[in-house]
């Protein structure tokens, strides 16, 4: 059979690179990886591109306007005027200028006046046919709905003939666009660093074509997105640029010759390649603040670090989290367990979308240790049942540390209850765990789980456990609102467990690992403990487990876990509300 | 009379080898034969009555009926849970109705080692049972939860075609389609193409023959390849045409197909990434393709934008 000539083709194929074939399998060449432009908040002295800043005036006088679109200028015959004019003004053509729920303007644009073709014929354009109409075909892009509007006008009639919507598309942008697409590309660092010098705009061409634009797309922001190319040698470097928001999204070089080149590099290829091959494939170190750790992207447990030390002393083997439990109280059993994590190849129902995030910790001007965060998106959120989880670690140079999860909303309903898995193993024998009682530490002689809630007792400093081994002691300090960070409290579950050798009961990706929907301790660690508990009293490493529980909230001034789309500067923005939630480990010796 | 049944032999495996014979299948789909189970007009289902497995609060197989009379009336037997979520359904012409496990988003109820067991459910006790399982190439780890993601079944060589990703790595394609002969109680695996990560799939009889139709699970194209007389695989795959760049994502795989007619077909479909992403509205495009004849490629028809 021909699939066994493919196969011994293939297998001397395999053999010749020197590769390890599996019978039967097809390997998928490994290709470098793109570089993705850092998203920060714009700082207002920042100097911004002249043509930026003049688009940015053009589009807010638009939006100013009665009918608020932007209309075409330059270059335009007398006809296609006309054309422009007869279409901006027919209320068909006007149908999504203003959004349904604020009554807010939405950025729309012309995009193009074209001479009516044959190939636009409808039972509405007949008459464009054979004169004596003469037509043109106006297009309309909607930034804030992704959509193109386009009108056909006969402009001997002076009418509109027929006004078509098409959601999901993107006209064929004008040339002041191709213009300052270009401009934000040659003056990204990005573009700079990749071909070793500023490039010119006339640098940016695709061969044999027109336009220095290669296709390409946002998927996951769902903007207005073309690719100026670069071309050296037999590469070219696309150069995602991002017009909705005039910024650059990332660059990646293809071999133009490579039949796979003709893939168009978009947002999200771009950023699932980037995530995947540095940080999913690798671990990437850290070292700031007197910590050091490792940090990586797992299948299904989010953001895993490993092998912290304080100053040089073991703190943790590895923390992460496990799952993230919604359910929602008003729909018995409905709810979701998610896992967080990877972008692609993986477990994980909410995907890392952006690298991990280091910065400073600043308190009153002054530095006081490192934060390490991940977000983790679904596709179409802040849309109903679309969620958005963060993690965090704040690490702070006095030896305390801080294990956050945030959701920042939204999910199906304003009923629902988060509970994210949160494990950490902590290094070293001999451990100790012990719980404040109101007037002492009552050590745990057992494996077990304790539920923490607003009337739990804690000592002065607010700390209700203490967990120990040969290398340190931390008292761990719930929040119950105490952090300053928006937090209500956590009304945790609390697990300890004894840690086992070669990864098992969690020390390798976990799968899901707890339903959506129990309201008690049954979240999953107590898997772990149950039937049996096992003994603590020998020493033996330990695993902590804690389970916030947090209550979503959409009362207006009130919101919690929420998250709203609104409309700024004619697109939609997304207000977030999140929730913060997480213990604060303090050293033994650190303490007042 | 050795001779005889040898030469007997060699002649009907000369003709199971062949292509299937141009024009002896009606054109357009194979799957034409699917029939209503007897258990469900037993039970009063009416003829609008379907199969579900994308009921958020069901877990399983589900029977709706979408009759006006009925509308809502729904059963699920006790076995059809048993493998958790799952994903495709096929019909045969007993009414039988063919299963895959495909978990949906995270793996509590689905077994890792039974995502590639396909299941049977009998049209006449409504019972489900494992009916077939696909040997994966490879041992799945944890960075691929899928197994069985596609199923078709062909009623004239009475073969049901399941594609397969289990074991399947970001940098090992070890994916396979398979023929299971589905002319018994148990099926078997009878012949497979490897080295394919392939999720929707289905046999189209066309002028000359049989072709399975499947949509890659790692770029947007659909390829085909033709089947012989059984209903094996015969000769290479060719490229048929491709979903990049079109629809609201631009990088759909294939899901479904669907043949509408003998020179129509939809495709519908997802975003795919190897992960369990499941947003609420569900992402799924419909794509038309036809063409005029077997020698003229398919042709995308965008569907008529909607006018104001």
């Amino acid at each position: 059979m021909s699939h066994l000539r493919i196969f011994l083709a293939l297998a001397v194929l395999l053999a010749a690179c020197g590769a390890n074939p599996t019978p039967g399998s097809t390997p998928i060449p490994p290709t470098a990886p793109g570089v993705l432009a850092p998203i920060t908040t714009p700082d207002p002295d920042a100097p911004v591109l002249a043509a930026i800043a003049e688009q940015n005036a053009r589009s807010a006088a638009a939006l100013a306007l009665p009918v608020p679109i932007l209309t075409l200028d330059d270059g335009l015959t007398d006809e296609q005027q006309e054309a422009q004019r007869l279409a901006v003004a027919d209320p068909r053509f006007q149908r999504d200028l203003f959004d349904t729920q604020s009554g807010a303007p939405l950025r729309s644009e012309i995009f193009g006046i074209y001479p009516w073709r044959e190939s636009d014929l409808t039972d509405s354009t007949a008459g464009c046919l054979n004169g004596p109409a003469r037509c043109y075909r106006v297009e309309m892009y909607n930034y804030a709905y992704n959509a193109a509007t386009l009108a056909t006008v006969d402009v001997v009639g002076g009418a509109v003939l027929a006004v078509q919507y098409l959601p999901d598309t993107q006209p064929d942008i004008p040339n002041y666009l191709v213009r300052l697409a270009v401009e934000i590309a040659i003056n990204s660092p990005e573009v700079i660093a990749a071909m070793g010098v500023q490039p010119e705009a006339t640098d940016a061409m695709m061969p044999n074509a027109k336009t220095p634009l290669t296709r390409s797309r946002c998927e996951r922001s769902q903007h207005l997105c073309v690719a100026p190319t670069f071309l050296a040698g037999t590469r070219g470097l696309w150069a995602i640029v991002d017009l909705t928001d005039f910024r650059l999204v990332g660059v990646r070089w293809t071999d133009m010759g490579d039949p796979s080149a003709s893939q168009p590099v978009t947002e999200k290829s771009l950023q699932d390649e980037v995530i995947t091959a540095n940080y999913c494939d690798r671990t990437t170190p850290l070292d700031q603040a007197g910590w050091s750790l490792d940090y990586m992207l797992t299948s299904s447990d989010g953001l895993r670090i490993s092998n912290v030390r304080f100053n040089d002393v073991p703190v943790l083997d590895d923390a992460k989290v496990v799952d993230w439990h919604v359910a929602y109280s008003e729909s018995d059993g409905f709810g979701y367990s998610d896992a967080v994590g990877c972008p692609v190849f993986s477990q994980a129902a909410v995907v890392a979308a952006r690298p991990p995030d280091i910065s400073p910790i600043v308190v009153d001007g002054a530095e006081v240790g490192v934060s390490l965060r991940q977000d983790f998106w679904s596709p179409t959120w802040p849309a109903p049942c679309n969620y958005y989880y963060e993690q965090r670690f704040d690490f702070y140079s006095d030896g305390r540390f801080r294990v956050m999860v945030i959701s920042h909303g939204r999910g199906c309903g304003n009923d629902g209850v988060y509970r994210p898995v949160i494990r950490m193993a902590w290094a070293g024998e001999q451990g100790r765990f012990s719980e404040w009682t109101g007037t002492t530490w009552q050590g745990w002689d057992q494996e077990g789980y304790v539920l923490k809630g607003f009337e739990s007792r804690a000592t002065d400093e607010g700390f209700m456990f203490q967990l120990e081994t040969e290398h340190s002691g931390y008292f761990i300090e719930p929040a119950f609102g105490q952090f300053d960070d928006g937090g209500r409290g956590d009304n945790p579950y609390v697990f300890v467990t004894r840690a086992k050798p070669d990864g098992e009961e969690g020390g390798t990706d976990l799968p899901t690992i707890g339903p959506c929907c129990n309201t008690d301790y049954r979240q999953g660690p107590e898997k772990f403990i149950e039937p049996q508990p096992e003994n603590l009293s020998d020493g033996a490493p330990l695993v902590f487990w804690y389970v916030p529980q947090i209550e979503n909230d959409d009362t207006p001034g009130e919101e919690y876990c929420w998250a709203q789309s609104v409309v700024v500067d004619g697109v939609f923005r997304v207000n977030e509300y999140p929730c913060v939630a997480g213990p604060m480990f303090v050293p033994v010796t650190a303490a007042p | 009379m050795l001779l005889l049944s040898l030469g007997y032999w060699l002649f009907t495996q000369a003709q199971a080898a062949a292509p299937a014979p141009a024009g002896s299948y009606p054109p357009g789909s194979a799957n034409y034969c699917r029939a209503m189970p007897a258990f469900a007009v037993n039970q009063g289902f009416s003829q609008q009555s379907f199969y579900s497995t994308s009921d958020r609060q069901t877990v399983g197989l589900l029977l709706i009926d979408g009759s006006e009379q009925r509308q809502g009336a729904t059963y699920q037997h006790p076995s059809w849970s048993m493998a958790g979520s799952l994903g495709p359904i096929q019909l045969d012409g007993g009414g039988n109705a063919y299963v895959a496990p495909v978990p949906t988003i995270n793996v509590l109820s689905n077994i890792p080692e039974q995502q590639n067991t396909i299941y049977r459910v009998d049209g006449t006790t409504a019972e489900m049972a494992a009916y077939a399982t696909v040997p994966a190439a490879q041992i799945p780890d944890a960075t691929n939860p899928y197994g069985v993601l596609g199923l078709n079944y062909d009623c004239d060589t009475r073969s049901l075609y399941a594609t397969s990703v289990a074991g399947s790595t970001r940098l090992a394609e070890v994916g396979q389609i398979v023929r299971i002969d589905a002319s018994g109680a148990t099926g078997r695996v009878v012949d497979q193409l490897s080295g394919v990560d392939a999720i929707g799939v289905a046999v189209w009889n066309g002028p000359e023959g049989k072709r399975l139709l499947y949509g890659k699970a790692r770029t947007s194209e659909i390829w085909s390849i033709a089947l012989d007389g059984r209903g094996d695989f015969q000769g290479e795959a060719q490229l048929e045409f491709t979903l990049a760049g079109l629809g609201p994502r631009g990088d759909d795989k294939a899901r479904r197909i669907v043949i509408d007619s003998a020179t129509q077909l939809t495709v519908y479909g997802i975003e795919f990434s190897y992960n369990l992403i499941a947003p609420s509205e569900k992402q799924q495009t419909a794509y038309t393709f036809v063409r005029e004849s077997s020698s003229t490629p398919w042709t995308f028809e965008p569907p008529p934008p909607e006018e104001q």
